[in-house]
C-alpha cells in the first residue's frame, strides 16, 4: 500500500507548475515496495520519498521535466481496448521517448538533466521485456546510438523515420509499439507485470496515460485537500465555557485560572477544522518570593531604537523641504541677507503624520525543552526567553512612543488537546513594574508545545487591541508536538492554518525559533521572511529587539 | 511675457526627440489616437516591465507633445505636482510643479504608478479631468485653464498594490482605460530581439523562461519575469555575460528572495539553455 504524505520541496512543485503553465502540487510517496516509479496524476505529481533526499535532487527534477512533458504533449486516460500488457508497455515506452524528444526541442538543457540516468547500460543478459525496453529506450534516447540487438535496431529505425516525419502524430507511435511488442511476443518473451518497471527511474509509471476498463479512473489520492490549497476557514470561535473543577491543588498554588476556552484545531488529513477541539486555560502565575527577589538584577533598559518614533501630530517647523514657506523662518531669512549673514536654509513647514498604534504581544514557548540548558552559556532557554522578553516589554513600556505602543508577554504550553495552558504574564497596558517582571520571570518550562491553539487564543486577545499595526512574535525553542499527536505534520499544518487565520485579520505573524532543527517547521508555518532562527541564543535579545522594532515602525 | 517663453522653454525639454519603439499589441495605438482628439484623461493598467511607459512615450511623439513624467510616491504631496513658493533674492517666487507645467504649456503629463501617492495628492488632478479642465494653484490664488493640447494619463499596476492602496472610486471614474498585458510569445520574441539586439532563436528561449516564470504569478511571485527582465538578459548575453549568469542576475535574483521560488526559475532557466 502506498500512501501520499507529506509535502515535497516547495520549488519542486513551483517547476512543475512552471514547466506545465497551470497549478499541480507535488508530493512525497512512501512506498513499501520495491523501487518505486513517480505518480502523475491531473493534479499532482508523487515522487517517491527516497528521491527528495538532498542529494537526489537531480532525479527529482529530472521527474518533474518529464511528467511535465507527459502533461504538454501526452493526452491522458487512453483507453487499453485491445491492448496487451506487453502492447501498453511499449507504447508507454515509445510515448516516454516522444515526449522527450518534444521537449528537448523545446528546452535544450533537458538533454543534460535526463543523460545521467541513461548512461548505464542495461545487463547484457536481460532477456526480460524491461531490459528490452531499456536498452530501446536508451537508443532513442542518444538518437545517435545503435544496438547490437536486432529488434532494438528495428524499433529505433521505425521510430526514427517517424520521427523525421514528425513527432506528432502519436497514432503512429502507437502502431509502431504494437508491432514492436507483436515481435517480442514472437521472441518469446514474456510479459511479467509484476517484475516489469519503467527505466530510467525518473519515469512515471505511466498510469496517467491510461484508463484501464476493469480499473475505473481512480481519483487523485487525496482530492478533498487540493481542492483548495488554502482551506476554508471557520470564523474564530473562542467560546467561554464553564470553569471544570479541577487542576491539580499543587498547580492551583502557582497560578491563578482566569478561564477557560474552546479553540478549533485544523486537520490536514481529513481538510477540515475540527470545532472546540482544544481547551485553552487561560492563567496568571503567582509571582514566587524567589522571583521577586531576582528582579532587583533586572537588565538595565535598551537605549533606544534608532527606529523609535515620535509622536508628531503637528506642523513641523523649519524643515529643509516642505509644501508651503515658514513665514517666521522667511523673515529671518530676509534679515539675515540685510544683515549679510548666510540664511539658514530650513524654512519650509510641512504636516507632521501621527504615528498608528502598534501593539506587540511576545507568545513565549515554555514547553519542557525550554528549560533545557543552554549549549555555552550559564542559563535554561526560558532563562534567555525571559530576559529578552522584560528588555522588549520594558523598552516599550517606558521609553516607547507613548500611548499608540502596547506590548503584552504571553506563554504556553499544552499537556494534550485538553489542557492549553495560557499564561498571561504581562498584559497590554500594563504598567512595568517589579510585580509585573516578577510574573514574567515566575513562568515555568514543563509539558508540550501545541501552538496552533495558542495562536489561536492569542491571535483573539490581539483582536481586542485598537486597529492599527498588530503583530504577534513566537519565541520557540523547536517545532510543535503534543503527546496525543503521532504525525508530525498534524500540529504544524495546523499552526500554519492559525497563522493564516491572524494574518487575514490584517496581523503581522512571526517567530523566532532558537533551533535550527525546527526551522523547516517554522518555514511551513508562519512562511518565508516571516521567521528566523536565533542560534547563538544568546543573541537572542537583540534578534527580539530588532523584530519588534521592525514591528512598531510604520 | 518674458518668463513665460523661458517656461515654454523648460517643457521644451521633455520633448520625445526620436522615436521609441513600441510594437502595437492590438488597436491600442488607434484607441489612444481616438482618446487624444477629445483629451481624455487615460488610465493605462498593466503588470510592471510590459511597456506602458514606452507605449506613452511612443504616443507623445507620434502626436509631436511633450511628456511630463512623475513617478509617484507615497512622500509626494499636491505641491510636488502643482508647484511651490521659494525664496529668492527679492523674496519669494512661486515655481511651478511638474503637473502645472504640463498644463500651461500643452504636454501630456503621465503620472507612472499613481495609487503610490496617497489618495488626498490625488485629489487635485479632479478639475482637470472633467469638463472644467482647469487647475486651482490655491497657494498662488491662481486658476490656470489647461492649454488645449494638455492630456492627463496616468497608469496602475492592479497586480501587486495591496487592497489598502487603491484608487477612489471617484477618481478613477474620470479616466478612460486600457488594459496592457505581456505581448503573446511571438510578438515578445520580436521585441525582445530588437531592443536587446540578439537573434531571435535566444529572444526565443528568453520569452519561454518567462512564460514559465508567469505560470507562478498567484504561487508567491507578484509577478512574472517581465519584458524589460528579459531585455535586460538579452544585453547581457549579447556583451558576453554566460548564459545562466546573465538570467540569474537580471531574473532570478531581480524578481525573488524566496530560495524555493529561486530554485523554480533557476530550473527554468537551466532547462532552456543547453
Amino acid at each position: 500500500m502506498m500512501v501520499a504524505q507529506q509535502a515535497a520541496p516547495p520549488w519542486l512543485g513551483l517547476l512543475l507548475s512552471g514547466f506545465a503553465g497551470r497549478s499541480l502540487r507535488v508530493q512525497s510517496l512512501s512506498a513499501t515496495v520495491g523501487e518505486p516509479r513517480p505518480i502523475l496524476t491531473e493534479h499532482h505529481l508523487l515522487l517517491p520519498s527516497a528521491m527528495l533526499d538532498g542529494d537526489a535532487q537531480a532525479l527529482a527534477r529530472a521527474a518533474i521535466a518529464h511528467a511535465a512533458a507527459h502533461l504538454r504533449h501526452s493526452p491522458s486516460h487512453q483507453p487499453t481496448a485491445g491492448l496487451k500488457p506487453m502492447s501498453v508497455a511499449l507504447v508507454s515506452a515509445l510515448e516516454d521517448a516522444r515526449v522527450e524528444r518534444l521537449a528537448m526541442g523545446e528546452l535544450r538543457g533537458l538533454r543534460r538533466w535526463w543523460a545521467p540516468f541513461h548512461a548505464e547500460e542495461p545487463r547484457e543478459g536481460d532477456l526480460s521485456v524491461g531490459g528490452f525496453v531499456a536498452r530501446l529506450g536508451r537508443v532513442l534516447f542518444e538518437s545517435g546510438n545503435s544496438s547490437s540487438n536486432h529488434w532494438v535496431d528495428k524499433g529505433r529505425e521505425l521510430f526514427e523515420r517517424e520521427a523525421a516525419n514528425s513527432l506528432l502524430d502519436r497514432e503512429a507511435f502507437r502502431r509502431i509499439g504494437a508491432i514492436l511488442a507483436n515481435d517480442l511476443g514472437q521472441m518469446r518473451v514474456r510479459f511479467e507485470p509484476q517484475q516489469y518497471r519503467v527505466a530510467p527511474a525518473y519515469r512515471d509509471d505511466n498510469s496517467y496515460l491510461w484508463s484501464h476498463i476493469e480499473r475505473p479512473e481512480q481519483p487523485p489520492p487525496d482530492e478533498h485537500q487540493s481542492l483548495d490549497a488554502t482551506p476554508q476557514l471557520a470564523t474564530l470561535t473562542l467560546r467561554e465555557v464553564q470553569a471544570v473543577p479541577g487542576g491539580s491543588d499543587h498547580e492551583a498554588q502557582q497560578e491563578i485560572e482566569l478561564g477557560r476556552y474552546l479553540v478549533p484545531e485544523w486537520d490536514h488529513r481529513s481538510g477540515c477544522l475540527k470545532r472546540d477541539w482544544c481547551t485553552v486555560i487561560e492563567s496568571v502565575p503567582l509571582a514566587p518570593p524567589r522571583a521577586l527577589a531576582d528582579v532587583a538584577a533586572l537588565p538595565p533598559p535598551l537605549p533606544r531604537a534608532a527606529s523609535a518614533r515620535l509622536n508628531r501630530a503637528r506642523r513641523l517647523r523649519r524643515q529643509l523641504e516642505g509644501d508651503e514657506i515658514d513665514l517666521d523662518a522667511a523673515i529671518e531669512v530676509m534679515i539675515d541677507r540685510r544683515l549679510g549673514l548666510s540664511p539658514d536654509a530650513r524654512l519650509f513647514r510641512r504636516p507632521g503624520r501621527d504615528a498608528p498604534p502598534a501593539s506587540l504581544l511576545l507568545l513565549l514557548d515554555l514547553s519542557e525543552s525550554a528549560g533545557d540548558a543552554v549549549a555555552g552559556a550559564a542559563c535554561s532557554v526560558l532563562a534567555l526567553e525571559q530576559e529578552a522578553a522584560l528588555q522588549v516589554a520594558q523598552t516599550v513600556v517606558r521609553r516607547g512612543r507613548g500611548p499608540a505602543s502596547r506590548v503584552a508577554v504571553h506563554g504556553f504550553n499544552s499537556d494534550t488537546r485538553e489542557r492549553v495552558s495560557y499564561q498571561r504574564l504581562f498584559d497590554f497596558g500594563a504598567p512595568f513594574d517589579p510585580a509585573a517582571a516578577g510574573r514574567v520571570i515566575a513562568a515555568r518550562a514543563r509539558h508540550s508545545t501545541r501552538v496552533g491553539a495558542a495562536l489561536r487564543h492569542a491571535t483573539a486577545l490581539l483582536a481586542e487591541e485598537p486597529a492599527g499595526r498588530r503583530t504577534l512574535l513566537v519565541v520557540t525553542d523547536g517545532a510543535p508536538s503534543d503527546i496525543d499527536v503521532f504525525d508530525p505534520h498534524y500540529l504544524v499544518e495546523d499552526a500554519r492554518v492559525a497563522v493564516l487565520e491572524a494574518q487575514r485579520l490584517g496581523m503581522q505573524v512571526h517567530c523566532l525559533t532558537l533551533d535550527r532543527a525546527g526551522e523547516r517547521a517554522a518555514r511551513r508555518i508562519f512562511g518565508w521572511r516571516h521567521y528566523g532562527v536565533v542560534t547563538n541564543p544568546a543573541a537572542l535579545t537583540r534578534h527580539l529587539r530588532h523584530v519588534q522594532a521592525r514591528a512598531m515602525s510604520a | 511675457m518674458g518668463t513665460d517663453r523661458t517656461e515654454a522653454a523648460l517643457l521644451d525639454a521633455y520633448r520625445v526627440r526620436s522615436e521609441p519603439f513600441y510594437r502595437a499589441a492590438g488597436d491600442e495605438v488607434a484607441l489612444y489616437l481616438a482618446a487624444y482628439a477629445h483629451r481624455m484623461p487615460l488610465i493605462l493598467k498593466g503588470p510592471t516591465g510590459c511597456g506602458k511607459t514606452r507605449f506613452v512615450e511612443h504616443m507623445a511623439w507620434r502626436l509631436g507633445r511633450p511628456l511630463v513624467t512623475l513617478a509617484c510616491n507615497e512622500d509626494m504631496t499636491a505641491s510636488d505636482l502643482v508647484g511651490r513658493y521659494l525664496l529668492d533674492a527679492d523674496g519669494t517666487a512661486w515655481h511651478d510643479g511638474p503637473l502645472t507645467l504640463a498644463v500651461r504649456y500643452g504636454g501630456i503629463c503621465y503620472l507612472d504608478e499613481v495609487v503610490e501617492a496617497r489618495q488626498d495628492t490625488t485629489v487635485v488632478i479632479h478639475p482637470l479631468t472633467d469638463a472644467r479642465r482647469m487647475l486651482a494653484l490655491d497657494k498662488k490664488g491662481e486658476l490656470v485653464q489647461a492649454h488645449p493640447d494638455f492630456q492627463l494619463v496616468v497608469s496602475y499596476n492592479p497586480g501587486y498594490q495591496s487592497s489598502a492602496k487603491d484608487m477612489k472610486p471617484s477618481t478613477r471614474q474620470r479616466f478612460a482605460a486600457l488594459e496592457f498585458d505581456y505581448p503573446d510569445a511571438e510578438l515578445e520574441t520580436e521585441i525582445v530581439a530588437h531592443e536587446a539586439r540578439i537573434e531571435r532563436a535566444l529572444a526565443r528561449v528568453l520569452v519561454g523562461i518567462a512564460q514559465r516564470s508567469r505560470a507562478l504569478k498567484h504561487h508567491g511571485l507578484d509577478e512574472g519575469i517581465s519584458t524589460r527582465m528579459l531585455i535586460y538578459a538579452g544585453v547581457l548575453i549579447r556583451d558576453g555575460v554566460a548564459p545562466h549568469a546573465s538570467c540569474d542576475m537580471t531574473m532570478t535574483r531581480a524578481l525573488t528572495d524566496d530560495p524555493d521560488m529561486a530554485a523554480a526559475l533557476r530550473g527554468f532557466v537551466d532547462a532552456a539553455f543547453a
